[in-house]
């Protein structure tokens, strides 16, 4: 019964929490070539095969390229906000706009293994 | 049997026993792929992930397959870890109740199986 009770509690505070996420995107529209301009902060890190991070843990950073456009976005913006923990993450995302996400974003969706890297870098 | 002989072969034997203990040895340390796999049905993974953990049911929802073990295994961790540590932890209700009863070498073995499938994620600039 309280597991029930929990589960509920659970899947109403995640509707919640989907409901604001939709909100607070519906205005803004992602633009992947917009965002090849603009991609240069992270292409250093998630551009280069290999690539570790070095504090607080030593881990290969995460391939972006096909990952879903809401879930890049979700996590950009929850760096900005500092849920998520990562120095060099916040500090980018801090300087982000609500664009900038959407569009970076959308950019790294777009990639498949058939794209060519960005021209302008 | 000659003694040289007999010698040699006494080498080769340990030699063999030598090599099966390191092979022992180094698997007690490697991650697990199968026991992975293990974890990964009957956490039900897919069920958000997708099959193949490839196709995930929302966009709200990471693409795993093939994404890098030792990320997979840190995201894990700090979902374990929770949100009240300034400094590391991800606040998640789901990921935190799923990885919740797993050890270090469980969440090891799930990163490496989920980096050993074939999946649609690429590194481009």
């Amino acid at each position: 019964m309280n597991n029930f009770v929990g589960k509920c509690a659970v899947i109403a505070a995640l509707s919640g929490l989907a409901g604001f996420a939709t909100q607070a995107s519906a205005d803004v529209v992602g633009n992947a070539k917009a965002a090849e301009g603009k991609v240069a902060m992270c292409i250093g890190c998630h551009g280069i095969p290999g690539y570790r991070t070095a504090y607080p843990e030593v881990y290969e950073v995460p391939m972006l390229g096909g990952q879903n456009a809401q879930y890049i976005a979700n996590a950009l913006h929850a760096y900005k906000k500092g849920d998520r923990h990562f120095d060099t993450m916040r500090a980018i995302a801090t300087t982000l706009s609500d664009q900038d996400i959407a569009d970076i974003a959308a950019y790294y969706a777009a990639q498949t293994p058939q794209s060519k890297n960005n021209p302008d870098k | 049997m000659k003694p040289s002989k007999a010698l040699h072969t006494s080498f080769k034997a340990a030699c063999a026993a030598a090599a099966l203990i390191g092979m022992t040895v180094g698997a007690a340390h490697a991650a697990d792929v199968s026991n992975g796999k293990a974890l990964s049905d009957s956490h039900n993974c897919a069920a958000c992930h997708g099959p193949g953990l490839n196709k995930p049911v929302s966009g709200e929802y990471p693409r795993l397959a093939g994404q890098h073990a030792s990320y997979i295994y840190w995201a894990l961790r700090q979902y374990q870890i929770g949100g009240n540590n300034p400094n590391f932890g991800r606040n998640n209700a789901i990921m935190a109740a799923q990885v919740q009863s797993l050890s270090q070498s469980d969440l090891k073995d799930l990163a490496a199986y989920i980096e050993s499938l074939d999946g649609s994620l690429v590194l481009k600039k």
